[in-house]
């Protein structure tokens, strides 16, 4: 197809893309106009559906309660086989405890069971959830849903295009901000990369599943999907203040074809789900692994050398230097040394956690969280975890696709501050309705 | 499905039929809804089993869909056959949810785990599971039905060609 080059030149101030794409539904209205006869039975299911799927008030709770259901089966479908996995690591550290080298049986039973042992629970949440975004993608719906949020974020005057990018974040932010790059203009990419990371990755949900599952077992479903709703709604929200404030520039329409719907397959989707679940074990027998085994060290050792108890350890001073400033936040040292370590990637927050209460299985693990911090506590901390910067690929990412060390700073530190700030509600909120 | 997407040209009867389908099964998921809704809230028989308000929010939506398809039915446009599909595949969304989580808490139960060893099948039985079953039993009634008067029609035509 040629477009003459003086409509691109005449056009100023209009996207490319959109003047190609007239030009190519002008050509196909004339070749239809020759070959197509209307006619009742001509009518599609594909469009039909799309009638009430992108329907101006519908098209947004019917998104909801897809997405709803997508948490609710990637957490109540999956507890019983994180329960099946913690059995067996259960099982195996009941023997790696009774070996007779006390700090080999340490490091096996705390270190490397109570650690990755641990984050391997957390397999089939994981699964689960990119089993269900599969089965969205394949039938098309997951384009639907982009076009669905692009009409609010065009209506409070944000790039449209940019939930593209910010969907990827569900899966994780590295590739969203990379995906950054088909943003237009300077200053909305750069909004886009800013606000990318406030989207709950895969590497969140071991956290949300953890905390929700110990202090709302009957809600624990409804509570993660709050918390991704959340994500959407404060990455909205800053990508208006920074629109408002530091960036302007105009706003493109998103320009997108919906694919046709399709029935997905369960071969397609399965094969879908195990390839980001062995990226995930291969991560967890690699770098959460190496993770688990610094942690267990820096847990075991402190100014008095090796085998102290955790609490006089490296990880329980870097706990405490941290403590007046999430006191307001009702967050004890372990859970602070928790958050701390999961700047290394966020799964290696439930590690820590396991690690540092050097208790074994979920229901101890839970018990001691249960002592440690109240419920309206919990919700902080899942608020915090969902915020505040995801991993240290995500601070290079930023650096490498911005280009620059100011707007790297910035990306990190206005995380954590609206991380803080956000729990902080959480907290006199929820202190006001509970008393 | 075929090329035409399963469509055919329908009858003010068969327009008037589902129209009062889309009515009743929407009116029946908005009850069900705000009921659960309410029980959630500890409204009404704070004791019951099923104690989600944000699932009572989702029956509410699938409600929303089947009535807001009522309106163009009456007008005999085919579109509102679409709100029918779109309510029934959300409803069939929520029911294979419970079905799965039916399933696997079944297991755990089987399993005698912890947590699994108090579960009652009672617990899993919630409206979004048994709405269902009827709604897709009438259904697929009302689709043979209309697919026997298609091909009847066709046979008629084909007869007198």
């Amino acid at each position: 197809m040629k477009v003459p080059s003086e409509v691109l030149d005449v056009e100023k101030g209009v996207d490319p893309q959109i003047v190609l794409a007239d030009e190519r539904y002008s050509i196909i209205g004339e070749i239809l106009c020759d070959v197509y006869e209307p006619g009742q039975a001509k009518w599609s299911w594909s469009d039909s559906l799309d009638k009430v799927f992108l329907h101006r008030y519908l098209g947004l709770p019917v998104f909801l309660v897809i997405i709803w259901s997508m948490f609710n089966f990637t957490f109540q479908a999956s507890a019983v086989f994180m329960a099946i996995i913690e059995v067996i690591f259960e099982w195996i550290g009941s023997y790696t405890s009774q070996i007779p080298i006390p700090w080999l049986a340490s490091l096996l039973t705390d270190g490397v069971i109570g650690g990755v042992g641990f984050i391997l629970v957390f397999v089939p949440p994981i699964m689960f959830m990119y089993f269900a975004i599969s089965i969205l993608e394949d039938s098309g719906y997951l384009a639907r849903a982009a076009f669905v949020m692009d009409r609010i974020m065009v209506r409070m005057g944000l790039q449209g295009r940019s939930f593209i990018p910010l969907l990827l974040g569900f899966g994780c932010t590295v590739p969203a901000i990379m995906a950054a790059r088909t943003v237009d203009g300077d200053s909305n990419r750069l909004t886009t990369i800013l606000v990318s990371p406030l989207m709950s990755c895969a590497a969140r949900l071991p956290v949300y599943v953890l905390i929700a599952g110990v202090f709302f077992p009957d809600i624990a479903g409804t509570i993660v999907f709050l918390l991704y709703i959340l994500g959407i709604v404060m990455a909205v929200t800053m990508a208006l203040i920074f629109k408002k404030t530091i960036f302007r520039e105009e706003s493109t329409p998103l320009l997108m074809e919906l694919p046709m719907y399709q029935v997905p397959t369960f071969h397609g989707s399965v094969i879908h789900m195990w390839e980001r679940a062995s990226l995930f074990l291969k991560k967890a027998g690699t770098y959460l692994l190496a993770g688990a085994i610094i942690l267990w060290f820096l847990a075991n050792t402190g100014p008095g050398g090796f085998g102290v108890p955790v609490e006089e350890s490296f990880v329980s001073i870097l706990g405490h230097l941290f403590e007046p400033f999430f006191a307001p936040l009702g967050f004890n040292w372990q859970i602070i040394a928790a958050l701390a370590f999961g700047l290394l990637a966020k799964e290696v927050v439930v590690e820590a956690i396991g690690i540092i209460y050097a208790v074994q299985g979920e229901a101890a693990i839970a018990g001691a969280l249960a002592l440690s911090i109240t419920p309206v506590s919990a919700i902080a901390l899942m608020v915090f975890v969902l915020l505040y910067t995801p991993c240290i690929a995500v601070i290079g990412t930023v650096r490498k696709e911005t280009g620059s060390n100011k707007w790297t700073a910035f990306s990190v530190v206005y995380q954590i501050a609206l991380a803080y700030a956000a729990a902080l509600v959480v907290v006199v909120v929820g202190g006001l309705l509970v008393g | 499905m075929d090329r035409s997407g399963g469509f055919h040209s329908s009858t003010l009867a068969e327009f008037k039929t589902a129209a009062i389908f889309a009515a009743l099964v929407g009116a029946e998921y908005g009850i069900l809804g705000v009921l659960q809704i309410l029980v959630g809230l500890d409204v009404v028989n704070p004791n019951s089993l099923i104690n989600d308000p944000i699932g009572g929010i989702m029956l509410v939506v699938v409600a929303l869909v089947y009535i807001s398809g009522v309106r163009p039915l009456l007008e005999e446009d085919q579109e509102g056959y679409a709100y029918l599909a779109v309510g029934a595949i959300l409803g069939g969304i929520l029911f294979v949810l419970q079905i799965v989580i039916l399933g696997t808490n079944a297991l755990g139960w089987w399993l005698q785990l912890e947590d699994w060893r108090e579960w009652i099948i009672l617990s899993d039985l919630t409206p979004a599971l048994l709405l269902f079953i009827p709604v897709l039993l009438v259904s697929i009634s009302m689709h043979r039905e209309r697919r026997g008067e298609k091909t009847e029609t066709d046979n008629e035509k084909g007869g007198i060609d």
